[in-house]
């Protein structure tokens, strides 16, 4: 009995270190997908996606279930323009599940702090003037530039990674990448179980990377 | 939004990522072996470490015990 009400009166506790990355699934957007993984592993966050939960539950259930679990969440507001496929269509899912995110940290007691990610510089005052005030993080479509706006929005009390450890994860990253596809088969890295091993991979490379937390000879 | 967020939680071990990403220990082994190969630079060992000299390799070389072909060999070299 004691026990049923301990468990009852028990809150689960989320973890602390998630970040949730909303960004596009294309081709083209590949290298900077993995430079937000390799920055975000640099800084020791654990790096989620919709891309890593089972098909069957319903799309935005679980986009609002994993932001509710992430402490952070870094939305890339890139391709606003519009695709090649017709019938030609801007992508509007970014914006939407930043709007989540924003919705998310007025209403819920939970911390959660959100970060928008730009190509190019006064294009989110023209195509999100509701965000007026919000201070974008221009990448201008890099991955060294991915990294820079990390280490602009982020900080760590302690082992702080300097761009060039992020660019040495980076290109670690990139190397890991490439042998996950072959081995797994992969055609493409947005699907759960590359994109779950890259964020392993990820974090050994940035045990082995940062300088402070190599263990001492 | 705040300028620059600052994170206090202490750095997660790869065993704790693992365990948030739900990756098995066995790959994780193999992941490590990988990444640890990519960070000492020998990347030439890369691409055939994960695609024969994981676990397909290491099936071979059950079947190859259990035919008794690798007891041979090693205890031909042992003596």
């Amino acid at each position: 009995m004691t026990g049923r009400r301990r468990r009852a009166g028990r809150r689960r506790r989320l973890p602390t270190n998630t970040a949730f990355i909303n960004v596009p699934y294309d081709a083209s957007y590949e290298s900077l997908f993995l430079a937000l993984i390799a920055g975000l592993s640099g800084f020791g966050l654990i790096p989620h996606a919709t891309l890593e939960i089972p098909g069957s539950e319903r799309r935005l259930n679980r986009i609002v279930g994993l932001l509710r679990r992430c402490r952070y969440s870094f939305h890339d507001l890139s391709r606003v323009e519009l695709d090649s496929t017709p019938p030609q269509t801007p992508r509007f899912n970014m914006p939407f599940e930043l709007g989540l995110a924003v919705a998310l940290k007025q209403t819920s007691r939970r911390r959660h702090e959100w970060f928008v990610f730009e190509a190019k510089a006064h294009r989110m005052s023209k195509s999100l003037s509701d965000l007026g005030g919000t201070d974008e993080h221009v990448h201008g479509g890099t991955p060294r530039g991915v990294l820079r706006t990390l280490t602009d929005a982020l900080a760590r009390s302690r082992h702080r990674p300097t761009v060039a450890e992020l660019e040495q994860i980076y290109a670690d990253v990139v190397k890991g990448a490439a042998a996950i596809k072959e081995s797994l088969r992969a055609e493409s890295l947005y699907s759960a179980r590359p994109f779950k091993e890259l964020v392993v991979a990820a974090r050994i490379s940035a045990r082995q990377r940062i300088k402070s937390l190599r263990p001492q000879a | 939004m705040p300028a620059k967020a600052l994170i206090t939680t202490p750095f997660p071990t790869v065993q704790e990522t693992a365990r948030e990403m739900g990756v098995a220990a066995k790959r994780v082994r193999l992941l490590r072996k990988l990444m640890t190969t990519i960070v000492k630079g020998q990347d030439g060992r890369v691409v055939r470490f994960l695609t024969h000299g994981g676990m397909a390799a290491s099936r071979a070389k059950r079947r190859a015990a259990a035919k008794g072909s690798v007891t041979k060999r090693k205890r031909a070299s042992h003596r």
